[in-house]
């Protein structure tokens, strides 16, 4: 079994089995481009740093990518309907500790700058489900966002809306 | 941690119109007070969209969390959904008690019937048009039952003496639907039928007007990010696409203008009209198959500029 070791931004190392790593793109093409998978290279001596990763979520990560080893890679545009995603129980308990907080955030800013796409998907679609069934004040208080409107916009915003209601 | 989310990349700037007063805040303007968002809000923008995409049920309630979530559902309603947004939409012109009458109707899926109606109240406002008490809404209670929006619109008996401004509106919300349709699908088969009763009839009518310069909507359409096939079928008003017009598809008139052969996209193009009637030809431009094709018994005279790769494709109404 082939290990290629990750460096975090931190200066942890994640030594981690070359198959999980066909998950993301960018590493997929930091593999090629230095030539990792040549016989003749000794992949063990050649870290790949991820200087926008920190190391605590870089380990969420390898743990979400060893659970999905096997699963197909998403390529191309996303034409998916995206509104009938459904995200599995597993995946939901996976994000579920950490929702509403800066690490599932950073986990979703991790996915896309390692271009995981399966991943990417699924965060994006466990932050968008706690928007559902409330209101705007709900989901201003849950994501700790301050709420910036005066009475009079925020007013005026709910007669725009009124029309949709 | 903050700092790790925000988004190095400078958010291009979008009109975001306080209904209340007018004030016009831009998301640079957002963006430059980023010391007072939240985490979510830092998270790049391209990621809030992306998360926007998956909840197109909540748009309304997601503009009123804070003014940098509302510029951005608006600009995702207005500008940037990938998904289908309507299953069909439809023109019809017919005249009612001597006023001639444009009726729109488009059908939407439940899904994502929130978003088509933010969209609808941005474009709408855009143009200053009171459209709540003119928009029909019927909706079906079951769930995949698609709901279906009509809104009627009232032109001058005839466009001789139509007033300027009603005549310019109706150029908008034409020209304006195309290009706006044009963000969202790659292809697009438009169909003009015959209109009964117009007294103002003439060769040139297509989509509700008579005085388009199609070829500039035309390019304006495939300079957009999706499409990249449209197929015109007017055969009973030829006249729609004039021979200048055809021209400037075709070749341009000065070389730095875009053409359709050089619009960077492997193109699919086929228009009926009656300019190359007497004599058709046939050339290859920028890897473009370009033919003029004279009528006959059994079809239309048509311009059509089709990509080598894509030579072999049919796109119709039934596909």
């Amino acid at each position: 079994m082939v290990l290629i070791t990750l460096v975090s931004s931190d200066e942890q190392n994640f030594p981690v089995e070359r198959e999980l790593l066909k998950q993301s793109g960018t590493i997929e093409t930091l593999i090629v481009n230095m030539n990792l998978d040549d016989e003749d290279t000794d992949a063990a001596a050649m870290p790949i740093p991820l200087p926008n990763v920190k190391g605590d979520v870089l380990e969420k990560v390898i743990q979400w990518m060893e659970h999905h080893k096997g699963d197909p890679v998403k390529e191309g545009d996303n034409e998916d309907n995206n509104a009938e995603i459904v995200v599995p129980q597993w995946d939901d308990d996976f994000f579920k500790p950490a929702m509403y907080g800066s690490k599932h955030l950073e986990l979703t800013v991790a996915a896309s700058y390692l271009d995981i796409k399966n991943l990417l998907t699924l965060s994006c679609k466990a932050i968008s489900n706690t928007f559902k069934g409330k209101t705007g004040p709900q989901i201003r208080e849950e994501w700790g966002v301050p709420n910036e409107f005066t009475p009079e916009e925020e007013e005026a915003i709910r007669k725009e809306n009124e029309w949709s209601e | 941690m903050q700092s790790s989310l925000l988004s190095n990349t400078p958010s291009p700037s979008l009109n975001c119109e306080s209904s209340s007063d007018e004030e016009e805040i831009t998301l640079d303007e957002i963006c430059d007070r980023n010391y007072e968002l939240s985490l979510l809000e830092r998270l790049p923008r391209e990621l809030v969209m992306e998360i926007i995409s998956f909840a197109p049920e909540c748009v309304f309630r997601l503009r009123l969390t804070s003014r940098m979530f509302r510029a951005i559902v608006d600009d995702f309603a207005y500008n940037q959904g990938n998904a289908q947004i309507a299953d069909e939409v439809m023109f019809t012109s017919f005249e009612w008690d001597s006023k001639k009458k444009t009726e729109v109707s488009a059908v939407v899926p439940k899904p994502i019937y929130k978003l088509f109606e933010l969209r609808l109240l941005i474009s709408l406002r855009a143009l200053r048009f009171d459209f709540t008490k003119r928009i029909d809404r019927s909706f079906d209670k079951l769930d995949d039952h698609p709901n279906v929006y009509k809104l009627n619109y009232t032109s001058a008996l005839d466009y001789g003496r139509m007033p300027l401004l009603q005549c310019l509106t109706t150029l908008i919300v034409s020209t304006y639907f195309l290009l706006s349709l044009s963000t969202l699908v790659r292809s697009l088969y438009l169909e003009q039928l015959q209109v009964f009763g117009t007294s103002g009839w003439s060769p040139k009518y297509f989509f509700g007007t008579h005085h388009v310069d199609w070829s500039a909507t035309i390019l304006r359409m495939f300079e957009r990010r999706r499409l990249d096939a449209l197929c015109i079928e007017n055969p009973r008003y030829p006249a729609y696409l004039t021979a200048e017009a055809a021209e400037m598809l075709r070749e341009g008139f000065a070389i730095e203008l875009q053409y359709l052969p050089k619009t960077g996209k492997a193109v699919w193009f086929e228009a009926t009209c009656s300019v190359y009637s007497d004599e058709g030809f046939a050339e290859v431009t920028n890897g473009h198959l370009v033919k003029g094709v004279t009528f006959d018994f059994n079809r239309a005279g048509s311009l059509s500029v089709k990509h080598f790769s894509r030579n072999e494709e049919r796109l119709s109404k039934y596909e």
